[in-house]
């Protein structure tokens, strides 16, 4: 039998609150052995782990894989490929393919291209409501019966505010979450940046902070109503962290999360007018910055997301008012993440690797995001101080659409494992 | 500093009209190495002297019998409008046409931007066909930016207005007619009266005018004119009293028709009842006031037309002629800086 053997890591594993050197057995897709030194007879394969980290599997909980409906940006093979070379062993694309996941056959459809393409496992996200019309609820049992692991319409939100009340009660039922993509949609129409200094400066449609902020409101009071489940996506906004702040110390039912690029960019960095630049929701102020990092230290923000979201060169040759939201994110999400909390210490290696493990299987209820004996073998092994310079083009996603070519980075995934299988080595 | 050797390129590559003054461009402190005009915010205090003088020394050709000089003859410009415009895209052409260039418009009607054209392939097309200079329209902020990163240095690329950003030179044609009545603009007041929040004449203003020491103040109801524009240091008014007590200058904006159904004024009749200009509100500007509109005037709305054509006010006409006056200089400073000095901007 293939014994993987991972010897002389830092073995980090928050749920059990673990950081120290430990040697990792890995037999039949499960982790079988943990100790400081283990024989490396009978290991088939062994991976030198000398200063690197050994870790969960990161989990994503927001992305776009565009499958099925639009290979031309992206398809189940290609995006799970560069997840894997990211470091994410699992991940959770939203609903709104053509068509939307609505139904059993269609997240059955996504699971089984997975099977025979993907690298990584896939969480599917349900839609709310069929066909993302906001008239309908979804058939919430079947998809969660066929792996749905969660309901969102993101991509929009749902306006139809008796709709999302009802969801949030019937997904009681199914001990699931719903997933928010909290805007409102007559405020932020037209936009394309954050309005604020430099919207006005540059002449371009702003998309209000209260466009948020509103949205996570109401939608807060519904989940204090119906004492239903909410998790927010991809949260932007100072506003809008105090709102889930306020909602976590009554009690309710809300988690959040934050993507890479509201941490590392601003509204400032529009003024190039480049579409790599535009993503909803938009790049925000340096306030708005200050508040989600603080959001993430204290706990309110529970998640780091990627919002991988590709288009094609086409679409984002466009001028920002035309080119569609959203940039890719799987592979540049973790050093994004390490810049921003680790590198500067406001973050220790238990407490980050959590945002990106632990929190995002609990927030969906999945078994993953630990790696004790006897769990799945989901490991990353990476590299948090490796200087590398990312470069687009060589990225594994069928989009270019990234603000962040030529950045240069510190840290990246060295070895992505998957049921016991490295699928990804950089 | 220039080289001798850049100053006799300069000269020898084109045949210079004996009556025109040209002794500008030769002079010692010249230093031109703009390729593109892209917005005001970059412009340098020399710069804009340098495009005022040249554009005086260009103002009488049009007014010949024989309205061409050959500053220009061989090269070829490109107006590429994406948006309907007949005033500015005409003021350019004639600009080109009065100084021998060759000149052709490229509409979006007739192209195949709208086929889903990239940028990068409208670029290509440019040079290909051989283009020294393209005039840029477009209806989104931003475009001529990034249509400027995929143009050679051998192109150079004027923004002929892109959304609400900027419209660069009308700000400079602004600024000369301003010059040509009042001389020094030092301190002196201007009020800008409109839709200020999606006017680029507005911004392509503001910034040019903060450089020469005007006294700006901006005027509109909070919809078209929020609060936040004081922090690019200028006054804000939505009261027109205010804006235009004491002024010496007012420049009026065209109001969009369409603000009223997207709710941002509730009518036309209340928006000219409080902003709109005639000879009882400019009473309270300074007695020898000039106001002036970048056109087409929505006579009735923004501005009386009565007070439009009182030459006693009105500077409008002179906008009209020095607009092409501006564009020529513009066009032959771009021209002749890529071509002897291939720098960006």
């Amino acid at each position: 039998m293939a014994k993987l053997l991972i010897k002389s890591g830092r073995y980090i594993n928050p749920k059990t609150n673990t950081d120290e050197n430990l040697d990792v057995l890995v037999s039949d897709g499960k982790i079988v052995e943990l100790k400081k030194e283990i024989n490396s007879n009978g290991a088939t394969q062994i991976i030198d782990a000398k200063n690197l980290w050994v870790v969960p599997g990161l989990i994503d909980i927001h992305c776009h894989l565009r499958d099925p409906g639009q290979p031309e940006k992206e398809t189940i093979e290609t995006g799970t490929r560069a997840a894997a070379s990211g470091g994410f062993t699992s991940i959770c694309p939203m609903a709104n393919t053509i068509p939307p996941v609505d139904t059993a056959a269609l997240v059955e459809y996504v699971n089984k291209t997975n099977q025979k393409f993907g690298s990584v496992n896939i969480f599917q996200i349900a839609a709310v409501s069929k066909g993302l019309m906001q008239e309908e609820l979804s058939p919430f049992e079947e998809l969660k019966g066929a792996g749905a692991v969660g309901f969102s319409d993101d991509g929009k939100p749902i306006e139809n505010l008796k709709l999302l009340r009802h969801a949030l009660e019937y997904a009681q039922m199914l001990d699931a979450n719903i997933i928010s993509h909290a805007e409102d949609s007559r405020l932020c129409c037209g936009g394309a940046v954050h309005e604020g200094h430099w919207s006005i400066k540059l002449g371009i449609p702003g998309i209000p902070s209260s466009s948020e902020a509103v949205c996570v409101a109401r939608e807060i009071e519904l989940v204090r109503q119906t004492k239903g489940k909410i998790h927010f996506a991809h949260i932007s906004t100072k506003e809008a962290v105090e709102l889930i702040r306020k909602a976590k110390a009554d009690g309710l039912n809300v988690t959040a999360e934050v993507t890479p690029h509201h941490l590392v960019l601003t509204d400032e960095d529009v003024q190039d007018f480049n579409p790599n630049k535009k993503m909803n929701p938009p790049l925000r102020s340096k306030e708005d910055q200050i508040a989600l990092i603080k959001g993430v230290l204290d706990g309110t923000l529970d998640t780091f997301a990627t919002d991988h979201a590709p288009h094609t060169f086409e679409e984002k040759s466009r001028s920002i008012l035309e080119a569609p939201f959203g940039i890719i994110g799987f592979e540049t999400a973790l050093p994004l993440y390490l810049e921003v909390f680790y590198h500067t210490k406001k973050l220790s290696p238990l407490d980050f690797v959590k945002k990106l493990t632990v929190n995002p299987a609990s927030v969906l209820g999945i078994k993953r995001g630990s790696i004790s004996v006897g769990d799945v073998a989901d490991i990353t092994i990476l590299n948090p101080n490796l200087d590398w310079t990312y470069d687009v083009s060589s990225s594994f996603s069928k989009s270019r659409n990234s603000p962040f070519h030529m950045r240069h980075m510190k840290g990246k995934a060295a070895y992505t494992i998957v049921n016991g299988h490295v699928v990804s080595k950089n | 500093m220039k080289t001798q050797k850049e100053n006799k390129l300069f000269t020898e590559n084109i045949t210079q009209p004996e009556d025109i003054d040209f002794e500008i461009l030769k002079r010692k402190d010249f230093n031109w190495s703009r390729k593109n005009l892209l917005t005001t915010r970059d412009l340098l205090e020399e710069e804009i002297d340098l495009i005022l003088d040249t554009a005086k020394s260009f103002s009488e050709i049009p007014t010949r019998a024989v309205k061409k000089v050959p500053a220009l003859r061989g090269k070829v410009i490109i107006n590429l409008f994406y948006e309907n415009s007949t005033r500015t895209r005409s003021s350019f052409e004639l600009a080109g046409k009065y100084l021998s260039a060759d000149i052709t418009n490229f509409s979006v009607s007739t192209s195949s931007i709208k086929k889903g054209e990239t940028l990068q392939d409208t670029a290509q097309s440019l040079l290909q066909m051989g283009a020294d200079a393209v005039i840029i329209r477009h209806p989104h902020s931003g475009i001529p930016f990034q249509l400027a990163e995929f143009l050679p240095n051998s192109i150079s690329l004027i923004n002929a207005g892109d959304g609400s950003n900027e419209h660069p030179t009308q700000a400079l044609l602004d600024l000369y007619t301003m010059k040509e009545a009042f001389g020094s603009l030092e301190k002196k007041k201007i009020a800008i009266v409109g839709d200020i929040l999606h006017s680029r004449v507005a911004r392509s203003n503001i910034w040019l005018l903060q450089k020469l020491g005007l006294d700006i103040h901006l005027c509109g109801p909070p919809t078209l004119l929020p609060k936040s524009f004081v922090d690019y240091g200028v006054n804000v008014h939505w009261s027109l009293k205010d804006a235009i007590s004491n002024a010496d200058i007012v420049m009026v904006l065209r109001l969009q028709m369409e603000r009223q159904n997207k709710g941002l004024i509730p009518s036309l009749d209340e928006y000219h009842r409080l902003f709109g200009l005639d000879h009882e509100k400019i009473k309270l500007a300074k007695k020898d006031v000039k106001v002036l509109h970048p056109g087409p005037m929505n006579r009735g709305v923004e501005i009386t037309s009565n007070l439009a054509d009182d030459p006693k006010y009105s500077l409008i006409n002179r906008q009209v002629s020095n607009g092409v006056a501006v564009r020529m200089a513009l066009l032959y400073l771009l021209i002749f800086a890529s071509f002897i000095k291939p720098q960006t901007s």
